[in-house]
């Protein structure tokens, strides 16, 4: 591959240089990714390639499984999943062993105190009668203790003082298992997090989101409407009793906040530099989008509009942990389309002259002849009798002709007015037309 | 020599020995991929890594159809993408500044020598969404289309990023002589 070949684009170039490189792997990279395959392979279990070290595992497994089972349902004979910690082999019929039973607590996790009433004995066979109402859920119960073979011991100096404590240690249930997944971690405010309770061997949990919020949900969605860091507890309740604690941080970025203002130029003018000013807080890109087309990445561009037109201007910011905000100007310069026009007929409030002021709303009865306009800058209009009798004139495009000529109802019939003015995008206006002033009916 | 076909069937057979002549043929050609999409080598080993247990466990998809180079090639980028997607929220953003230079006018520099070296260096001062999509459309020659559904974005994002990834790589060529 020669290095001084003209290449005719960039694109040539770097798929020539660089879409067929090669890069030097380390020396150990394939002892260690061969560990990985070969457990990946393992896992990916296929009937055709079942080998021993599948029956190995198969045979494990079902071990395992069947202790765990026999332990959990066997009886409190020799079987018994307890086993009787009784250092010195010595028992003394009969005697009396209290037994505490949390209430809570399932019966294989019972502690057993034995008080021991009598001194040691030698080479004791024990047979233990339990006797205690299983049904009447009271917490103490009474096991009396025979021995088989009641040897004393000739010197049983201690045997008043010795007190000792059989304890029976139970094969426990399993303990809880705490573990959640949220789908997300981060992110930007508001954050909805649908959270994953992937623990096992519990009864109850509850979840405390560190923003003032708790769940007993299974698995529930919470939403972070306020950025900051917060560690999530889940707080388990086990079968067995116990409480464990599991907890995970969640980090919400705060949104930027977009705010940006226009300047008052006029894209109809040519040339005319339109700036925008930038007050946006949080954000470290800026994404314009100028309504025409064009777009820009600065803090605070100017642009030039090509020709007038009725644009929206968006501006998109994101902050320094991709959090996006925007924010919209419909119709940035106004209204430009511009427009007047006049209506054709009107008929004069009967009462007297009523000074010619309008608006939408105090003229529903058209009892004033006024234009609809929009981008009207300035204006002159004159309102002529057929014989050219100036009747009305004003500058004041928001007063119309209220139909009166020096204090007197006009005569019905056909006026003819002229209207001269300019638009605010600079454009000048001429227009005619007639008016019938209606007689009142 | 022994044959890729051979190759291939030793490893659809799980045969060890084949699995290790096809990464001593293709890991280096692979790792080229990785490196270019990673942000780093370490990243760039990762998806190497998971790219190769794909191949290999997956070696029984690979239908026989187009070049067996092609779908390792697919497999690897897929990865490398997915780590992207992975990575993106914990990026930060960062804008190519000048980024409306002019085109066109002075082609010198495309003749001029550049190693590899020096193109990748000038291809990292990229932004990663930048850079990925450069590396998809201009040296993997996957269409926009391709990549605005690959990478999750809109076409015209893919064809925007990729026109300011373009000049701003020709402006860093242009300095870099």
């Amino acid at each position: 591959m020669s290095n001084t070949g003209k290449y005719k684009n960039i694109e040539e170039l770097y798929r020539a240089k660089l879409g067929e490189r090669a890069h030097p792997l380390p020396d150990n990279y394939w002892p260690r990714f061969v560990k990985k395959l070969r457990l990946r392979e393992f896992m990916h279990f296929r009937p055709g390639s079942f080998n021993i070290y599948y029956l190995a595992g198969l045979i494990a497994i079902t071990a395992v499984t069947i202790s765990v089972l026999t332990l959990k349902s066997g009886e409190p004979s020799s079987e018994s999943p307890g086993k009787i910690i009784d250092s010195d082999t010595t028992s003394v019929a009969p005697r009396s062993i209290a037994i505490e039973e949390d209430y809570k607590l399932p019966p294989d996790e019972t502690k057993i105190k034995e008080e021991n009433l009598a001194g040691e004995t030698m080479a004791a066979q024990k047979d233990i009668h339990v006797t205690g109402e299983e049904a009447n859920q009271t917490r103490e119960k009474t096991i009396t203790v025979t021995d088989i073979t009641q040897e004393r011991p000739e010197n049983n100096l201690e045997r008043l003082s010795v007190d000792k404590q059989v304890s029976i240690e139970a094969l426990a249930m399993p303990a809880p298992v705490a573990k959640f997944k949220p789908d997300v971690d981060i992110g930007c405010a508001p954050l909805s997090i649908s959270f994953k309770n992937l623990s096992h061997n519990f009864d109850s949990c509850i979840w405390v989101f560190d923003d003032g919020g708790i769940s007993t949900e299974m698995n529930p969605i919470w939403v972070y409407d306020e950025a900051g860091s917060y560690e999530v507890n889940l707080i388990l309740f086990g079968t067995d009793g116990s409480r464990v604690t599991t907890r995970q941080e969640i980090n919400v970025y705060p949104k930027p906040v977009t705010r940006f203002e226009v300047s008052e130029g006029n894209p109809a003018i040519p040339d005319e530099e339109i700036r925008f000013y930038n007050y946006s807080e949080n954000a470290v890109v800026y994404e314009w989008n100028f309504g025409d087309g064009n777009r820009s990445d600065e803090f605070e561009p100017s642009h030039f509009y090509e020709k007038p037109g009725s644009y929206s201007v968006t501006l998109i910011t994101i902050s320094e942990h991709g959090c996006t905000d925007s924010m919209v100007i419909t119709n940035a310069f106004g209204d430009n389309t511009c427009f007047i026009k006049f209506p054709n007929a009107f008929v004069p409030n009967e009462g007297g002259p009523t000074g010619g002021y309008y608006s939408s709303r105090s003229d529903q009865r058209e009892e004033v002849f006024h234009p609809v306009w929009s981008g009207v800058t300035s204006y002159n209009l004159r309102v002529y009798s057929r014989r050219g009798i100036l009747v009305f004139e004003t500058d004041d495009i928001a007063i119309g002709w209220d139909g009166y000529y020096k204090g007197q109802k006009a005569e019905p019939g056909v006026y003819i007015w002229k209207v001269r003015g300019i638009f605010k995008t600079g454009e000048p206006f001429v227009k005619g037309g007639d008016v019938t002033i209606l007689p009142k009916w | 020599m022994i044959s890729d076909q051979q190759i291939l069937e030793g490893c659809l057979n799980h045969d060890k020995h084949s699995q290790k002549l096809l990464f001593e043929r293709y890991s280096g050609m692979l790792m080229g991929i990785c490196v270019r999409y990673a942000t780093d080598i370490p990243e760039a080993e990762d998806i190497l890594q998971e790219s190769l247990l794909k191949i290999y466990i997956n070696i029984k998809d690979y239908s026989g159809e187009g070049s067996f180079i092609g779908w390792m090639r697919r497999i690897v980028i897929n990865t490398a993408i997915t780590y992207y997607h992975k990575n993106l929220k914990h990026k930060h953003y960062i804008e190519i500044e000048e980024l409306y230079t002019s085109e066109g006018g002075d082609n010198s520099y495309i003749g001029s020598r550049y190693t590899a070296d020096e193109l990748q260096k000038v291809l990292d001062l990229l932004p990663p969404g930048y850079k990925v999509v450069f590396c998809l459309y201009a040296i993997e020659g996957y269409k926009h289309k391709e990549i605005a559904e690959m990478l999750d974005i809109d076409v015209n994002t893919s064809k925007s990023q990729y026109s300011r990834a373009r000049s701003f790589l020709r402006k860093k060529l242009e300095d870099y002589k």
